[in-house]
């Protein structure tokens, strides 16, 4: 059995707390909060804490880049719930990446991803980011020939998969990290677990209207994740620059269709929209409240709201109760 | 006396050699099964380039190759009796054989040890079956076509590039290659399965022969027609950020297989 310590660094908002903690293969049990699905983990990539560690320390780890100059946190910052502060993340050679960095919190629970959903194994999805030109500018053998010249690396692969880094392990290695990232210590997450004390009157207020058909955002940012996972259009423009859901699918029905991401920490998670198009929360509402532009992909949810000023104050407060406490 | 002795001499030696011959193995002559080689070329009129290789196109472009990869699979020859002989399910052809110095697994030809027999049908897929094209590339070895050392991976979406085609082109006609053409088509609507080439070779045992594929680039990039590539207005996409890149893919693609043709050796 391997032991060996892991130190956790502790993240300004979020559910990560610091302390040491001795890691071992044994099976890692998940803390899923109440009222959260469950998550599906597959079978060839069951948790331990060792391997955890091992992911943590390479989602950190710069040399994952061409020039070392950015690593997977470096665009999935913990203090903004594993999004970034940018309309597009610096990548190397100071190039950007092509869409806003969505917030990595709760990922596991989600069956898809990139933002027209079209890889659908987390696993893989760390393909993605290393190997685009924009971003990491790696492929994964690269990286993982980086990797095994590194003695700590060498030891652990060995010891924890009992082989190098290769590409299988090291991107199975960093999912078991990020089904990690877990919440469900918000306000809301109070309230909703049966603390009706909790919300103030606005927050009420806007949690009430969140819901209502008049408002409709719960058609689709639903459930405790606060999205139905589905792939929509919601109006950000009359005609795209990128194109969603129809670069896979190749249907024009699908053209400008993205991913509906979560609402959880969405306080944190500035700019929004999957170009980071808008800068603030009131700018995203004021999109909603105006209905969208006129785009025949549009979803049949979004249409004016007109809502009054106490009314748009109260969805934020209500909003603003998503954000992890701890 | 000295006749004597000469016949035992001849006996003793008799002995010998009788007593010995167990020890020599029997000849026997083996057979070897003939051996075919798959080679791919890119030609313009008359001549074959490789990668670095400049030349000029029949729309007038100065042109220099970078990089042509592509993938074929279900590889078979077929004998004159409909005997269908399985070459390989895919093989990723990269014309950059030498990448560094160092021989790379991905070559422009490739060589298979078959049966002997008469056959009369090359065939084989370009791009990969559905199946296929939605491996893991993840857990296979870096010799594998499938992996991610192919470079031939969309991340994003979890399949194959089908077909990577990328050259610099002189726009001022001063023979600097100061911008590039790229066309990376891939995605399930763009396999074209079971491409079927006549070639007459009866190969023995111990025979070797070769199968030269050879890709017109002229047929590549035509002009005029409904299946058209203007390289000065369309030079660059992949196979599906928007339709235009879509119905540009899709004519590369009918010009790859169109652009095709086959010879062997006799």
């Amino acid at each position: 059995m391997l032991i060996f310590l892991v130190g956790l660094s502790s993240c300004t908002h979020l559910a990560v707390k610091e302390e040491k903690q001795v890691a071992s293969q044994e099976p890692y049990q998940l803390e899923i909060p109440a009222g959260f699905p469950s998550m599906e983990i597959p079978p060839d990539n069951a948790l331990s804490a060792a391997k955890i560690a091992l992911g943590k320390r390479l989602f950190f780890d710069t040399r994952l880049s061409l020039d070392s100059s950015i690593s997977c946190g470096s665009c999935h910052i913990p203090g903004s719930a594993f999004s970034d502060t940018v309309a597009f993340s610096q990548g190397i050679l100071n190039k950007h990446a092509k869409r806003n960095s969505p917030s990595l919190m709760n990922i596991g629970f989600n069956p898809s991803f990139m933002a027209e959903g079209g890889v659908k194994s987390l696993e893989l999805q760390v393909l993605a980011p290393i190997e685009n030109d924009d971003e990491m500018g790696m492929t994964i053998g690269a990286v993982c020939d980086r990797l095994n010249t590194d003695e700590y690396y060498r030891k652990a692969f060995r010891l924890i998969w009992d082989t190098a880094a290769t590409p299988y392990t090291v991107t199975r290695s960093i999912a078991a990290f990020e089904r990690t990232l877990i919440g469900g210590n918000s306000k809301y997450d109070r309230f909703a677990n049966g603390d009706s004390s909790t919300f103030t009157s606005d927050e009420r207020n806007g949690f009430i209207l969140f819901n209502t058909e008049r408002f409709n955002c719960s058609s689709c940012h639903s459930g405790r994740l606060f999205t139905n996972n589905s792939i929509e259009n919601n109006g950000l423009y009359v005609s795209y620059t990128d194109n969603g859901l129809f670069r896979l699918s190749l249907k024009q029905g699908d053209m400008g269709k993205f991913k509906v991401p979560t609402l959880r920490n969405i306080a944190l998670t500035a700019p929004y929209m999957h170009d980071g198009s808008m800068r603030r929360l009131e700018d995203v509402i004021d999109h909603y409240d105006n209905g969208g532009a006129n785009h025949a992909n549009k979803s049949e949810f979004i249409k004016p709201i007109h809502m009054t000023d106490d009314e748009r104050k109260s969805l934020i407060a209500f909003l603003k109760t998503l954000t992890e406490e701890s | 006396m000295l006749l004597r002795l000469n016949n035992i001499t001849l006996c003793l030696a008799c002995l010998g050699f009788f007593s010995c011959r167990e020890d020599f193995p029997a000849f026997e002559l083996v057979e070897q099964e003939p051996k075919i080689v798959i080679h791919f070329s890119l030609d313009n009129t008359s001549e074959s380039f490789d990668i670095g290789s400049a030349f000029s196109d029949n729309q007038g472009w100065n042109l220099q190759l970078k990089t042509l990869k592509f993938y074929i699979s279900d590889v078979d020859l077929i004998s004159a009796n409909g005997r269908v002989q399985p070459l390989t399910d895919v093989e990723l052809v990269n014309f950059d054989d030498d990448q560094d110095g160092q021989i790379n697994p991905f070559r422009q030809g490739y060589d298979y040890i078959i049966p002997k027999d008469n056959y009369s049908k090359f065939r084989f897929s370009l791009g990969l079956p559905s199946l296929v094209n939605q491996t893991d590339p993840t857990l296979l070895s870096k010799d594998n076509p499938l992996s991610t050392n192919s470079g031939m991976y969309w991340d994003w979406a979890t399949m194959y590039v089908f077909i990577m085609l990328e050259a610099g082109i002189d726009t001022n006609s001063d023979l600097i290659y100061d911008a590039n053409i790229a066309f990376h088509t891939g995605l399930d609507t763009l396999f074209r399965p079971e491409n079927t080439y006549p070639i007459t070779f009866d190969l023995p045992a111990f025979a070797k022969d070769t199968i030269h594929v050879s890709i017109d680039w002229n047929e590549l990039f035509p002009t005029g027609g409904e299946n058209e590539i203007d390289l000065g207005e369309v030079p660059f996409f992949h196979a599906n950020v928007d339709n235009e890149a879509l119905e540009m893919s899709r004519r590369f693609t009918e010009n790859f297989i169109g652009s095709i043709t086959v010879k062997t050796n006799d």
